[in-house]
């Protein structure tokens, strides 16, 4: 039996010069997931009229984007699409420094990249997306933006591309030229 | 009612496991030695093959630092059992009892024909050049015809 | 409760950056070998095991298959809880309910995470692929966004954060278990450090670690040998809906921290969280999120947190010290990060926190966090309930 010790966790620093081995896996993994019967009438909606729709709880009346079949608070099942707004409000903003890759592109995005926190208008929820302005440093929680579909939609949530900073002083409809 | 929708999403995962100092001694033995290495267990006395950190007979730990658990085995052994099916690459996984070890080993038999493969058969192992510290350093074994120990 | 049960053995390993020189299993025995000790016990007094590891991180499905040998499960009955950040408190509660049920008498509960093997951020990512997967911009992002919110609301600033983990990483050099410690940290250097997503500095945020703990728990006729028993009186857990936007102002209401807090002062007769706890380990992912916790848990009035950092109550010698340890923000390896807080909780109650021992710590509150806000809190006192 080994002799107890405080801890007989291996410092590593004292085996600098044992090789330790690794196997090295690398798993590229595909699944193909149903998306459910909520979604598929959110994206087939998305597609056919370039708008996002979300759903509407009959009891708490909260407007829930992405739409789902049942309010998680009232444990009711809801089925009142409503149609949401092109535009929104930055409820919350950061500007990242680090690297992530894009997933429609696979490429790394352009850093520093602007996040926020958005509630497009008519949703009780917020959805996180990147945010476009000729400066982060100009973006500010309470500034209004504007959705950019694809030009070709798909019917996925691809089809968002990102959200164009419109500015402090935009209202509503109005594009800051 | 609307045709319900499927996503196809891929994710590539690079991973790097280590696999422990018992088991880092015990391929690079494989890459460096062409040497087979058990660790016997200090109460138990059963040598177990991969070399391991623990023995499950005891449900102890080996101490592969200290008291030098480590047993060189021989390349060759005898046939435990094995799948009659193929894989892709024409090899037949098989559990071969190496003498001196307490268990059988998983890996593979090959470079013979299916029908001459009997339990208690004598095999041999055959090497990869040059290693890699992996299990597949061992190519697989094959059956020694000679029956000739080295 | 249905009957008593107490925490008599912790055990961890030491948190670094990577452990090498052992594969999963072994890093488990490590801690569980420890926490047997510590609890003056073996394998065979074992009755149930709870395991908590985000296989995902790893990419090593059926992290149970290391039971067998590694935490001395073999024959026995095992579970596995994967909840993110919380599976380390929620694992912990699920072993402390299985003694408490009588069916058990002695449960282990071992968590673990070697992020060193993957790449978690890509781990992360695997959310909703219909929906937010595609805009996964990792952890960091998500947290500053609703740091962004807190910020606005509260008015806390840089530099307040920035003494959150100026606290954290001097008592981490008390700590020999953390990966992260510096005993000279200032503000100025926090805040010097490279910026990831504004308003979190490097030095903000928690560190990804390798490394196990165990906890040995014991109900009935059991806890009758140990002197300090760290005695769990109470828990409740939380889980919120499944999108980061989904509930607004997180940070700022964090709605699951403070309804499972509520539950908890309810059960154990707390009135004056701040005055009545005598240390709290709790989940602090983010140096801003240990202030909105403070906030939560009713240790201050909404927008006080500020001031409550820098009054210095919640240091070691301080009215309420909060982590003691380092917290999270000293290590985090993910699995484990639960068990720990629980482990150094109990640690405080068992009179074994050396360096960083809090005098006269009889009553002590944990919590976890995980993903979208869920939340754990527990409560454990030197007396039996």
């Amino acid at each position: 039996m080994n002799k107890p010790s405080d801890n007989p966790g291996n410092n590593p620093a004292q085996e600098k010069s044992t090789e330790y081995l690794f196997s090295e896996i690398t798993m590229d993994l595909t699944w193909n997931t149903d998306v459910g019967e909520t979604m598929t009438g959110f994206f087939k909606r998305l597609k056919t009229e370039r708008c996002l729709y979300g759903m509407r709880c009959s009891e708490c009346q909260r407007v829930y984007l992405p739409p789902r079949p049942v309010c998680g608070d009232c444990w009711l099942e809801m089925n009142e699409w409503v149609a949401l707004g092109n535009q929104g409000t930055i409820v919350g903003k950061t500007v990242c420094h680090y690297k992530i890759l894009d997933s429609l592109t696979g490429e790394p995005r352009k850093t520093p990249f602007v996040l926020g926190l958005i509630q497009i208008d008519g949703a009780h929820t917020t959805l996180n997306h990147f945010v476009e302005a000729p400066d982060p440093a100009l973006v500010s929680i309470g500034d209004r933006v504007e959705i950019v579909f694809r030009d070709a939609l798909q019917g996925n949530v691809g089809d968002i591309v990102h959200f164009q900073w419109l500015g402090p002083q935009a209202k509503p409809g109005q594009r800051d030229e | 009612m609307n045709k319900p929708r499927q996503i196809q999403s891929s994710v590539h995962l690079p991973f790097s496991f280590a696999v422990g100092a018992a088991a880092s001694r015990f391929y690079r033995a494989l890459r460096d030695e062409k040497s087979i290495y058990g660790t016997r267990c200090a109460t138990c006395k059963k040598v177990s093959v991969p070399a391991r950190s623990f023995c499950s007979h005891c449900r102890r730990a080996i101490d592969h630092r200290e008291n030098d658990p480590w047993v060189a085995l021989p390349e060759y052994g005898t046939l435990g059992g094995w799948c009659e099916t193929p894989s892709r690459d024409g090899f037949f996984t098989a559990l071969i009892q190496l003498e001196g070890a307490d268990n059988l080993l998983l890996h593979r038999i090959g470079q013979c024909d299916a029908g001459i493969l009997h339990k208690g058969m004598q095999v041999r192992a055959v090497w990869k050049e040059p290693g890699e510290g992996a299990i597949t350093d061992i190519v697989c074994f094959r059956p020694d015809t000679a029956e000739v120990k080295a | 409760m249905a009957r008593p049960v107490a925490i008599v053995g912790t055990g961890q390993t030491r948190h670094c950056k990577a452990r090498p020189d052992v594969h999963q299993g072994e890093l488990i025995q490590e801690a569980v070998k420890i926490a047997l000790l510590d609890a003056d016990l073996s394998w065979e007094d074992i009755d149930a095991i709870v395991l908590t590891n985000m296989e995902l991180f790893e990419g090593r499905a059926l992290p149970e298959l290391w039971c067998g040998e590694f935490a001395g499960g073999l024959g026995k009955p095992v579970m596995k809880v994967a909840t993110g950040g919380t599976s380390g408190t929620s694992g912990a509660i699920a072993g402390l309910m299985q003694a408490a049920s009588g069916v058990f008498d002695t449960v282990l509960v071992v968590g673990w995470e070697k992020h060193s093997e993957g790449s978690t951020q890509t781990g992360m990512s695997l959310t909703d692929p219909a929906w937010d997967r595609h805009i996964a911009s990792g952890a960091i992002g998500n947290f500053a966004l609703s740091i962004s919110q807190y910020v606005a609301e509260r008015g806390v600033t840089e530099e307040q954060a920035a003494m959150v983990a100026v606290k954290a990483r001097r008592n981490g050099a008390l700590n020999p278990n953390t990966h992260l410690k510096d005993a000279g940290i200032t503000v100025e250097k926090v805040l010097a450090s490279p910026m990831l997503a504004e308003p979190v500095h490097l030095l903000d945020m928690c560190p990804q670690s390798d490394g196990a703990a165990a906890l040995v728990i014991v109900g009935g006729d059991k806890t009758a040998r140990y002197k300090n028993p760290a005695w769990f009186w109470g828990s409740a857990t939380r889980h919120d809906q499944p999108y980061i936007g989904d509930h607004d102002q997180r940070m700022v209401k964090m709605r699951t921290l403070r309804s499972a807090a509520q539950e908890v002062y309810r059960k154990v007769g707390i009135s004056n969280p701040f005055k009545e706890i005598d240390i709290a380990e709790i989940y602090e992912p983010v140096s801003y999120a240990e202030l909105a916790w403070y906030e939560a848990l009713g240790f201050c009035k909404e927008g006080d947190a500020g001031k409550l950092i820098e009054s210095g109550a919640t240091q070691i010698g301080g009215e309420l010290p909060v982590n003691p340890s380092g917290g999270v923000l000293c290590a985090n390896p993910v699995g484990a990060t639960g068990v720990i807080r629980v482990a150094e909780a109990v640690k405080q109650l068992h009179r074994k926190a050396g360096d960083y021992q809090v005098d006269g710590a009889r009553r002590a509150l944990v919590t976890g966090y995980g993903v979208y806000a869920w939340s754990d809190v527990m409560f454990f006192s030197a007396e039996q309930p």
